[in-house]
């Protein structure tokens, strides 16, 4: 198909009859003469009368060809190959509608059913229409039909997710779904929430596709919601629930936030000033129970006023002590002192699983949830092999804690070889009697341990003789923590990457201090053992965010309780299972954000065009565009327009020529 | 040599259609001829001693007696008989057809016609002669009585620049009108383009052989009639009747040479049988030729 740009200049086409009525004409176009003597002439035949030459009748071609040409090449015409002819009767119309969880508040999913209808209704009744709902997946709900009550009754019956709205995928599926020969528009209902709709466009728009955005919902209403909610084990007993609050609307709100656990109902009264966050705490004991269920009020959008929280109870860490008791059998008041430091919670406040291991190395031993290890004297039966693992244990957070015992030169003397504790043995030494016992003068201020004496109270516990202990000179990276009387260390440490070692040079005997049975024993022994890295605790519960990809076996196993929608997606909630960790879903918060996307710069952004800095409701878009396989001809009728003249030229020179 | 190119560059039609005015024209043309080439005819008319006079400012040089101021170192102009009552008439043809200018003449031939005849009123004046004019076409259109008074030749010059060839022209019935009125002898010179082919011409020549004149017929064609050298298609349009025909010039020139030759040849032969001198004259040709043949035939008729 041939079209042209400027088919005004084709009126020039009458201009073609001029060489012709030229042609015919010519010869009969006389010129008047007044003439006296007309007496004398005769009246002669006419020439070339009713005869045309070939010279004429050649240059009579080229002269129509040439004004052919410039006619046709003033025209600019186009060349469309009839496989890329676009049907301009042909609409077809890819209805998105936006079923993101958003969609669900402002009244957005009413605004979005009456504005369809409307909309419907002035559409032409030969327009084909395709409706996809997108919210984080895309999925087509109807294919092309011209049956617009189809589309509404669908439209009307398609449920709104919980999930966040990722819709780059809906704009293309709409897209590769249009047949290349029609007038095409793609039509979006959304909310265009500014969390699902400010993107970067991967898709490649067409030209020749227009598309309008339908913004529906009122966000003026705001809202308030649930941001998240966390617990924090104050000890093996007590817990708080912290819930996190955010207040999206420009005024202050006032929220009553309940929290349902262990069959009871427990109620705060929030102020949340506008654009604001606010923690509201609920301190509980713990009544065995896993699942809590935190709401707020409702208001304009209700998904975010719910928060399932999952309560994990702590895992009991696990502490190991490792002693030589076969080849030093006194290293047993070493476990009997650690054993009851940490088999008694309440003493603790943690939950703690003390095993002790008779001369056994790391080699063979299970490390998991392991954080905190004594070795008790027995480093110097220890092999290149389990000191790799001690180091590496040590290096990814976990604490060692060494005691001397028998072989104390040998303990620090290969410590200090393999660089694990950087500190010169300088030997052993004894009370000379029991009147003139060392006792711990100091603790390094900044250490952490230094906070259980700060109290006037507890100023007395440094007092317990000390009858033997090594000496040792660290140097950096190594110090002394606890400090004897004497100035030698009592409590030494050396980091490790991550972790530390930590090294009393006096062991958990009787016979060598009173430790044990002094009241600094256990606030020292909790505080070190706490201070291994807690990141690196297992994680007893997996968040999730409805929408995010499930592992195919808690997929098949949610399907297997029929705990899959139909989106194959669990509701949010908690969900627990025999052997894997439960699965705690709530719904996505980037859907709780009142702001709406500007359409504008929405539009320019798809048709990466500039923006006009104009933000209305619906947003008309690209005007179909001149088909992109069209051929423009000018340069062909353009050069065909000099050949000919040139030819013309050219014949008319060499015919008068031959003429004379 | 040099003065006579001069001279006939000065009385080309090209140069003396250039000019407006014929009492300019007719005397550039006499005074340039008599300055070049016919001074021994001049000398020749009317030449019988009569008085001497004394030098008058105008007086020609030629006809100071050149001996007589040598010895009396005084000025004595040669007064010669002058040929009383010489006629001299001019008969101008002033039909449409007469209006006739070819796209590369110089000018119409009645433009030429009437530069003639003023020369020929001139040149007459200056000599004494009696100058009547007559133009006719239908009707006579303008008539100047022959005369000599003061003024004689400027009043035929006016007559000629006020007339205007229109109308078809009656020869028989205009000539023998004017015949009539010619009583004395003298010279006539019909001046025509005589294209009437209906007409019969030796009657309407006759009718100017009256009381021993002397008769020149000029017959001034311009040179398209003469030539017919058109191209493409051509209507022509009759100048007098307003008959048209339309046709290829070039096709039927042939015939039109040969009818335009033969109807030359018949006016010649009238012009002989009637003893009259008959000139064809091409608007592009010298007007001293015409003027010259004129003076031949003064001479002879002295």
């Amino acid at each position: 198909m041939i079209s042209f740009a400027n088919p005004a200049f084709l009126y020039l086409g009458f201009l073609l009859a001029v060489p012709v009525m030229i042609h015919l004409m010519k010869h009969q176009i006389a010129v008047n003469l007044v003439f006296p003597s007309i007496s004398f002439i005769l009246k002669g035949r006419l020439p070339n009368k009713g005869r045309r030459k070939l010279r004429d009748i050649l240059l009579l071609l080229l002269r129509m060809l040439i004004y052919t040409a410039v006619i046709l090449m003033l025209a600019d015409p186009t060349y469309t190959p009839k496989s890329s002819i676009v049907n301009m009767n042909k609409k077809q119309i890819a209805i998105i509608l936006d079923n993101s969880s958003s969609m669900s508040g402002w009244n957005a999913i009413s605004d979005a059913k009456n504005k369809l209808t409307e909309i419907l209704e002035k559409e032409n009744s030969t327009a084909e229409y395709m409706l996809i709902s997108s919210s984080n997946k895309t999925k087509i709900e109807t294919n092309w039909t011209k049956n617009k009550s189809q589309i509404i009754e669908k439209f009307n019956s398609i449920p709104i997710t919980y999930a966040a709205g990722k819709h780059q995928q809906s704009l293309q599926t709409a897209i590769d779904n249009f047949s290349t020969q029609s007038n095409k528009k793609i039509l979006v209902f959304s909310d265009f929430q500014v969390s699902d709709w400010n993107f970067n466009p991967t898709i490649n728009f067409p030209p020749d596709i227009e598309f309008e955005f339908v913004a529906c919902g009122n966000f003026s209403a705001g809202n308030v919601g649930i941001l998240n909610a966390e617990y924090q084990w104050i000890d093996a007993e007590k817990l708080n629930i912290i819930v996190e609050i955010r207040n999206y609307s420009a005024f202050p709100e006032r929220r009553t936030v309940s929290l349902e656990y262990a069959g009871k109902k427990y109620e705060r009264v929030a102020e949340i000033p506008p654009s604001k966050t606010i923690n509201s705490i609920f301190a509980l004991k713990d009544f065995g129970e896993e699942t809590a269920q935190i709401q707020l009020n409702q208001d304009a959008y209700t998904r975010d006023d719910e928060f399932f929280l999952f309560i994990a109870k702590p895992a009991p860490e696990r502490i190991f002590a490792f002693a030589p008791l076969t080849k030093e059998p006194e290293r047993k008041n070493d476990i009997l002192f650690l054993q009851k430091a940490f088999s008694n919670s309440k003493l603790s406040k943690k939950k703690y699983d003390f095993f002790s291991f008779d001369g056994s190395n790391f080699k063979n031993m299970d490390l998991k949830d392991v954080f905190t290890i004594f070795v008790c004297g027995n480093c110097p039966y220890f092999d290149d092999e389990d000191y790799n693992i001690f180091q590496d244990f040590i290096s990814k957070g976990g604490i060692i804690v060494v005691l001397p015992g028998r072989a104390a030169s040998s303990t620090f003397t290969i410590l200090n070889q393999k660089k694990i504790l950087s500190a010169e043995y300088q030997g052993m030494t004894d009370a000379s009697s029991k009147y003139d016992f060392p006792q711990i003068s100091q603790i390094e201020k900044n250490h952490f341990l230094s906070k259980i004496f700060e109290e006037e109270k507890n100023s007395d516990i440094f007092l317990f003789p000390i009858y033997r202990y090594v000496k040792i000179s660290p140097r950096p990276p190594a110090k002394t923590i606890i400090e004897t009387t004497d100035n030698y260390p009592f409590l030494v440490s050396h980091p490790i990457e991550e972790g530390m070692l930590y090294a009393f040079t006096s062991a958990f005997d009787l016979a060598w201090n009173e430790f044990p049975i002094s009241s600094s024993f256990l606030p020292i022994l909790y505080e070190i053992a706490s201070s291994a890295n807690a990141a690196k605790r297992t994680t007893y519960v997996k968040k999730m965010l409805y929408g995010e990809a499930l592992s195919e076996d808690i997929a098949a196993l949610l399907a297997q309780s029929n705990q899959l929608s139909e989106e194959r997606y669990p509701q949010p909630g908690i969900y627990k299972f025999e052997d894997k960790i439960p699965l705690q879903i709530n719904v996505p918060r980037s859907e709780s954000i009142p702001e709406r996307q500007a359409l504008s710069t929405l539009a320019a952004r798809l048709s990466k065009k500039k923006q006009l800095g104009l933000d209305i409701p619906s947003v008309i878009g690209n005007k179909p565009d001149v088909n992109q396989n069209a051929i423009n001809l000018w340069h062909f009728f353009a050069i065909l327009a000099l050949v000919a003249l040139i030819s013309e030229s050219f014949c008319s020179y060499v015919l008068d020529e031959q003429k004379k | 040599m040099r003065s006579q190119n001069k001279i006939l560059e000065i009385l080309s039609p090209e140069v003396l259609a250039k000019i407006d005015n014929y009492h300019f024209v007719a005397k550039i043309v006499v005074e340039g001829l008599m300055a070049g080439m016919h001074r021994s005819i001049y000398h020749g008319f009317g030449s019988e001693f009569l008085q001497y006079r004394n030098y008058s400012h105008g007086d020609e040089y030629r006809n100071i007696d050149w001996k007589v101021y040598a010895r009396l170192d005084r000025l004595f102009t040669k007064v010669f008989q002058e040929e009383t009552n010489f006629n001299c008439t001019l008969i101008l043809d002033s039909s449409s057809s007469m209006a006739y200018k070819g796209n590369s003449s110089p000018c119409s031939k009645f433009h030429y016609a009437a530069m003639t005849a003023s020369s020929i009123a001139y040149l007459a004046g200056r000599q004494g002669d009696n100058v009547g004019l007559f133009s006719y076409a239908d009707t006579i259109r303008s008539f100047v009585k022959h005369g000599t008074r003061r003024g004689q030749i400027a009043r035929i010059i006016n007559e000629l620049i006020a007339t205007i060839p229109e109308g078809k022209a009656a020869h028989l019935q205009n000539l023998k009108t004017i015949a009539k009125s010619i009583r004395k002898r003298g010279i006539i010179i019909f001046i025509t383009d005589f294209l009437d082919t209906d007409v019969d011409i030796h009657e309407i020549l006759k009718t100017l052989k009256i009381s021993r004149n002397e008769i020149i017929v000029i017959q001034i064609l311009d040179r398209d009639e003469l030539e017919f050298d058109f191209q493409g298609a051509v209507r022509f349009i009759d100048s007098e009747s307003e008959n048209s025909i339309l046709t290829a010039p070039a096709n039927v020139r042939k015939e039109y040479l040969s009818a335009m030759n033969a109807h030359l040849e018949k006016i010649k032969n009238a012009c002989r049988d009637i003893q009259a001198d008959y000139m064809l004259v091409k608007t592009s040709d010298n007007l001293g030729l015409v003027l010259a043949e004129y003076l031949q035939k003064r001479g002879s008729a002295v």
